[in-house]
This record gives C-alpha cells, structure tokens and sequence, in this order.
C-alpha cells in the first residue's frame, strides 16, 4: 500500500521523522498507532541505566565547587583534580545527550519523544557549566518523561520540586525576609521562579498577574529548596522551614496561610486550574504540532479539553489529533533537534559516529540540549531558526550525513520512505538525477519537504 | 579554490541572485542611498544600568544599593556624579574624547517586567508589547531605503518586517558548492521561506567572507559573543562589511547574558565579565570602521533595568529604567544626558527599581532624523506611530 499523506503528518510531525518504512507501519487511521504510543512503560529506558539522578548530580556540582575553591588557594594537586573532575563531566554532558539521542532516534514510540522534548522545553532548564548540565538531564528524566500521560498540575508539581528548576531559576536560596534566617542574615526574596512560573509555566505574559502577585507568589515559594544534606526523601527536593517567610500571602485573589510547603502546592493547584492557563497551554501546544500561527479555533478547542477535564493530558492529545488542522501537510518547520532526529532515524547515521560528533551536530546548529538562552525555552516558531547562516549549517550537516552513509542507500528508495507522499516533482527530478549518491541525499534532506514537517 | 567574484557571478548565470528582483527589495547593497552608518546593539536579559554607569553623586546611591554599590576604585568617574565600571575602559576612552555619550534613567515605555515582552517593546518600537507587527529599524529601511544586516544566524525581531535585511555570522566554512546551490536554489522557488534565506546566504556571504579571511573559528550567535576575543574578532569583521562602499548601512548585534539574579559581582563577576565582552566591541569598533567611524552611531541599549537594591542571592531582580551607550564620531559626546530621578526609596519606581525619565525612543528619533536625515514626518508617522510624547532629543548628532 502507498504511503498517504495522513501517515506521512502522524510519522513526521507527529512522531520524529521516518525510520525505516515506518509510513507503513501507522494502518488505516494514523491516529491510533499515534494514540498507541502513549504508554507510561516509555517513560523508563534501559540506556538510561547507571546515568545521574538529582540528588548525584546535586553531590557532584558541590564536589566540584569544593574542588574549585581548594584549586583557588592550592596551584597545584588540587587544580589539576580540578581541571580533571570538570573535564569528566563535559564528558558526561556528550554522553547524556549521545544516550537522549539515541533513545529517540530508535523508538517506536516517536510521538512519545516528541511530547518528552516538547514539555521539557516548555520547562526549561538550561545550564553553560558541564556540572549543571548533567542535573538538567536528569531533569528530564525525572520530572517530564514520568508525567507527561497523567494531568498538568502532576507536571507542573515535578518540575517546581526538581533540583534542576530550584536552582536554575534562583529559588534554593530565595529566603523570606521575616523568616528567622531572613531576620538573622539580612538577607531576601529572589523572585525568579515565582515570575517564570507565572510568566512561562502557567497563565502566561497576558494571564492577568501583577508584580504584587509575583512577589507574593514568591514569598510562598521560599523554602523549596534542594536537598543538600540527604534528609529528604531521595526526589532532592527538600522544604527548609527556616527560611520559609511565615504569616498570610494574597497571589491573584486567593489568601494562602500560614502552612509551609502546601502554600506552594495550593497555589500550583490554582494556577493549573486557571483559565488563562488552559488557553496559554492550548496555544503552545498549537503551536508546536499545527502552525506557527494557529488558528484560534484550534486553540479553543484545545483550550476547552483542558478546563473540561482538569488539564487531563491524554484527552488533550485525543482533542489534538481530532483537530482538522492539524493534518495539513508541511505547515510547520522543523527546528534543529527535529531536523538531526529525523535525519538520523532516516539513515541510522547515529550508529556510525562517536558521541563526540553526535553532540557536535545539535552545537553546529545552534541548539545544544538544555542549554536554551533564556527560561522561555528554545523557538517553536519558524522565523527564529531559519536565517541565512542557519539554513547554510543545515545545509552543510546535510552534507556531512550524506557523505557518511550513502554508500548504504538508493536515494530515490529513501525519498519516498521519508517525504514520499509530499514530494514535488522538483525535489523527485534532483534526487534521481544528481550526479553522486551522496549528492542526492544532500538534496533530499536540504528540501523544503525534508525542513518541513 | 574558486574566488568570490567568480562564484557570484557562476551563481548570477544560474539564476540565484537574478531571480532577487522579483522581491520588494534585496541584499545587493549597491546605491544606499545614505553614507550614515548606524549600529543597534541590543543588550539582552536586563543590563543593570546602575552598575554600568554607577550615579556615584547620589547621596543615596551606596545606601540604596546596599551590598552592591561600586566601591571608589570599581569605577572611573565621567563627571562628577556619573562614572563608569571599570570594565567600560575602552568607553570611558570614546566618552572622553567627545565620541560616546550615556544616556541615563532611560526606557522604553514598557512598565512590566517580562525580558520577551519588554524585548518585544524595545525592538518593535510600540507602546506595548505585540502592539506592531514588525522592528522600528527595518520600518526605517523601509523609510530610508538603506541595506540593513543583522549579525547572528537569524534576523531579531528590530529588523524584522517588509525590507529584506541579510544576515551575516561569522563561519569557517564559507559557501557549499556552487552547483549545489543552484540545485537548491531551483528547489527552495516554491518556498519562500528558504529561497530568501538562501538569496540571502549567497548575497552576503561575499563582502563578509573577504573581511573574515584568517580569523579563525570563533563563535556564533549571541551567546558566542559573551567573550572578549569573539566581540573583537566579530566586531572586526562587522566594521570592515560597514565600510564597504557597498555594504549594509545598518546593523544589529545581540549580546545576552546581563539576568544577573545571583551573584552579580562587584570590580569582578559575572555582570564585570559581560561589561568586559560590550567594552572590548567599544575598543574594536573604531579602528575597523576607519575614516567611515566619523559616519557612526552606535546605540547599545537593554530591555529594562534592575532593582535598584539587592535581592537575597548578591545579585538583582527585573527593574524599570537602565542606562544605555551612545557611540561614534558623529555623537555629540562626552555627556551624560539625563534627568536624574534621585535613588532615595519615595524616588525609585514602585519603591524599587528606578524611575524612568526619558524614553528610550527620543534618542532613536534623534539618530533617525539627524544622523540618518529620515523626514521626521515619516518618523512619527511609520516608523514610531503613536509616539507624539517621545520628543527627538536635540543635539545628539554632532552638527
């Protein structure tokens, strides 16, 4: 049976790019071999086996800030551990993300992929320093890929409490000013978390919250913080009472006691249940698997499933795929972590080359995983990743690929495995006309259909 | 190796730059129809304005700075209020010469606290955020008729819109074959997407690629800038594509990395650190530019500024007003032009940041009309609608 377009949108844009003759493979309704891969038994993977959880990677960062202060006042032993336990995890990084690569270039479950690198993009984290790129990993790991079957609030929840988040945005040592430490030390707020939550995570810029919100907001945050000392329960989050600011707070509306750590759940609570949460979400969902600018009645019917149901994820995935428009071929581009996937699963190119090369591929086209350049999380919108130079780096790892496998393929066999039922005549005519096999893999993948998805 | 003006012209047989008149406007640069250079550098993630350019004649400038107030020998002084972070050494040289200025209490007229929306602000040149659909600056090509360039591998939203603007980063590499190129270029027809990005590749590459030549490796985007080497290697390369009779009259460069919400450092730190980065682009600027550097404006300004005191990790929340960098040989300098709001608590914007009072847009209106001599009736009209109150500073352009 040929391949229709329908299978070509489920495998593409739906999943991550064709492997094999994956088209095949999705049935008579592509909706239900995508519905199919919605299972939790994905959310573990035995590659991830012997990698760092939170609380390792938590250890390591302070090891290594031990290390650096002693290498400070010591030149020589201790610099060069120094220099050696942070070549270790730059090390660890290539691995960490040779291992995420490899874990979605071989799935049979791609949508499940998709949906894992679209929420922890939607939560970012993101580090410059190799010691806290490995607990930026593991927060993917840990509080995305466990939640992202169940409802938005246990999403939300995982994230706040991960180590990773804490520290990323500045809450682990956000202290309330009439706390006893506080008081002690002099010391204050720092609203990062409580904005970004706000801001990124929840109702969104235009959710209807004020600087007294955030600050308030921030006031019920102090506390959660990172389990430094092993007491907590072996997740690293860890609630400090000490610096927790005690007395009422009023976050858009609503009055939270006095009453810890639960301020903070009741007010995740509120904020997931709250409508311009279901329209924020519903929009970038949207975005991300219909078009860059959506229609706003997709949105809206995205955004009902979410209140109808309490942010029930799996019936906003159902409402998603029901959506007529999100079955219109090639509207949305890929970005540079769609276009290596899709290209690697095409051509197995993963298998051929190191770790190093693997990592190197994401660096050269500007996006290297988790480390986005702000806590809004990596572009979901064309006009952000095609420029010129872009499109040249695309170009020319399209190259790379291309040289390094095309002994291995007929070129007009894996056209029509990847981008058969929407190739144009042009792109058709070059591939099988170009005058070397590697040539004519270059074109395929450098073609609009092949950007797309 | 095939040189430059071969490979153009190979690619002008085939179509590939031809085929740009079908497009409103194009990267060939040739005929601008203005001598005036004018560089926006876009400071990105909240520089704190304070620290930069500290008000040291403030009486409550170390008191409402509590634990990050520059000591005496973080800064040289400017005047005898102002001064400047000892890392802005290269400025402070330009300031005293005559050929920098700081403008001072500035912002544009966003009053929240969000970097993407006030970004949004700063770029688009509106009162509010998502308020205009393009970039004041690629409204002013569209005005003026000049080539525009933004450095980095994607166009930021301020010369996003109707011009076509290139996009220039720095690469080893240079161009992928020819003949791929035109096979490509045929493919990318039905794309407009990827058929202008890729006109756009071929059409700058060729000034750049010569000004580059034995630089070496250094990074890309933004982010790549965050050090001394790659601003000036950078900088370098964009100075010489400047001073090409033929190249772009207009260009931005984005710098990120001033979100100091911890430990945000004194003399030293991370804030010193990216100063350092901004200071060694003041230093590399001018001798690229040669004699088009008496042609120059440089603007550097940031979406918003800091608190004013200190948060409870050393560094400082998202803020209101900050400071921003005027430079080249056609400022006016060796001012502070400000109307200082004071630091005392009952002065600082909603007791904490500090206030703004001037518009960030004044100045911009400045260069447009008196350095880039657009009609200032077109200014008001499309490049910043609906700014009547932001009057155009006067005499910031030497005469």
């Amino acid at each position: 049976m040929a391949a229709t377009i329908q299978s070509f949108i489920a495998v593409t844009r739906f999943g991550l790019g064709a492997k094999d003759d994956e088209m095949a493979k999705t049935g008579r309704d592509p909706r239900d071999w995508l519905l199919g891969q919605l299972d939790n038994r994905h959310a573990n993977n035995a590659a991830f086996k012997g990698l760092p959880n939170a609380m390792q990677a938590v250890k390591g960062m302070r090891e290594r800030m031990q290390m650096k202060k002693l290498a400070k006042m010591n030149e020589g032993e201790q610099a060069e551990k120094f220099k050696s336990l942070l070549k270790d995890a730059g090390k660890g990084y290539i691995k960490d993300v040779a291992i995420r690569t490899r874990v979605a270039t071989a799935s049979q479950a791609p949508f499940f992929e998709r949906l894992v690198h679209f929420w922890s993009n939607h939560f970012t984290v993101s580090a410059t320093k190799p010691p806290e790129l490995a607990l930026a990993m593991a927060f993917e790991r840990e509080a995305i890929r466990p939640h992202i079957l169940g409802s938005f609030l246990d999403l939300l929840r995982a994230s706040t409490r991960h180590p990773a988040m804490l520290i990323y945005l500045d809450n682990q040592r956000s202290i309330g000013p009439r706390s006893i430490a506080g008081r002690i030390a002099n010391k204050g707020l720092n609203e990062n978390l409580a904005r970004e939550i706000l801001e990124l995570h929840t109702l969104g810029v235009s959710g209807g919250y004020t600087q007294k919100d955030v600050t308030e907001f921030a006031k019920i945050l102090t506390g959660w913080s990172v389990d430094t000392d092993d007491k907590g329960d072996g997740s690293g989050f860890f609630f400090r009472k000490g610096i927790h600011e005690p007395g009422d707070k009023f976050v858009l509306g609503k009055t939270y006691g006095d009453y810890g750590v639960g301020e903070g759940e009741a007010a995740l609570r509120n904020f997931a249940a709250h409508p311009s949460t279901a329209k924020f979400i519903a929009t970038k969902i949207a975005r991300h698997f219909i078009a860059d600018e959506p229609s706003s009645a997709s949105v809206n019917a995205l955004a009902e499933t979410f209140t109808r149901s309490n942010g029930n994820l799996m019936e906003i995935y159902k409402t998603l795929l029901s959506l007529e428009e999100a079955w219109q071929p090639l509207t949305k581009m890929k970005t540079p972590n769609d276009y290596i996937l899709s290209m690697l699963r095409a051509t197995g190119a993963d298998e051929l080359v190191n770790d190093m090369l693997l990592a190197g591929a994401y660096k050269m086209l500007g996006q290297a995983p988790f480390t986005a350049p702000s806590p809004a999380g990596w572009s979901d919108q064309a006009k952000d990743w095609v420029g010129a130079e872009a499109l040249l780096q695309r170009i020319e790892l399209a190259q790379k690929v291309s040289r390094g496998v095309h002994t291995h393929f007929d070129p007009a066999k894996l056209l029509e495995d990847t981008i058969g039922p929407v190739a144009s005549a042009e792109t058709k005519f070059a591939v099988t006309r170009a005058g070397s096999k590697a040539e004519a893999l270059t074109l395929l993948f450098a073609s609009p259909e092949f950007q797309r998805r | 190796m095939d040189s430059i003006i071969s490979r153009r012209n190979l690619l002008q047989s085939a179509g590939l730059l031809a085929c740009a008149s079908a497009l409103p406007m194009k990267v060939s640069f040739a005929a601008a129809p203005t001598d005036q250079r004018f560089i926006f550098v876009i400071l990105r993630g909240a520089m704190d304005g304070l620290a930069a350019i500290p008000p040291y004649g403030d009486k409550n400038y170390s008191s409402a700075r509590n634990g990050i107030a520059l000591p005496k020998a973080a800064y040289t002084p400017l005047d005898n209020f102002y001064g400047a972070h000892n890392s802005l050494a290269n400025f402070a040289t330009l300031f005293k010469s005559g050929e920098a200025a700081v403008l001072h209490a500035v912002s544009t007229p966003y009053r929240e606290r969000s970097h993407f929306d006030a970004q949004n602000v700063l770029e688009g040149g509106g009162e509010a955020a998502r308020s205009l659909r393009d970039g004041w600056l690629n409204r002013a090509l569209v005005v003026g008729g000049a080539g525009g360039l933004a450095v980095g591998q994607t166009i930021p939203f301020a010369l996003q819109g109707g011009a076509a603007v290139g996009t220039w980063a720095p690469s080893q590499d240079g161009l992928p074959e020819d003949t791929l190129l035109i096979a490509l270029e045929r493919l990318y027809r039905k794309d407009a997407m990827l058929h202008s990005a890729l006109e756009q590749a071929v059409g700058v590459h060729g000034i750049a690629d010569g000004a580059t030549g034995g630089m070496g490796k250094i990074g890309r985007g933004p982010k790549g800038l965050q050090n001394k080497q790659a601003m000036e290697a950078t900088v370098t390369a964009v100075g010489k594509i400047l001073s090409d009779p033929k190249g772009p009259r207009i260009a931005t460069i984005e710098l990120g990395g001033w979100d100091t919400h911890a430990q945000q450092g004194l003399d030293k730190g991370a804030l010193a650190n990216n100063l350092a980065a901004l200071d060694a682009g003041f230093g590399a600027i001018k001798p690229a530019l040669g004699s088009v550097w008496d042609k120059t404006v440089i603007l550097a300004a940031t979406e918003f500024g800091r608190t004013v005191a200190q948060n409870g990790t050393n560094g400082t929340d998202h803020g209101t007003a900050s400071c921003a960098f005027l430079a080249g040989g056609a400022v006016n300098g060796g001012r502070v032009i400000a109307q200082w709001p004071g630091l005392d608590k009952t002065q600082q914007f909603e007791g904490r940041d500090l206030r703004p009072t001037m518009d960030l847009r004044q100045a911009a209106k400045a260069i447009l009309a008196d350095h880039l001599k657009l009609p200032p009736a077109e200014i008001e009209s499309r490049v910043f609608p609906n700014s009547g109150a932001a009057r155009a500073l006067e005499g910031l352009i030497k005469a």
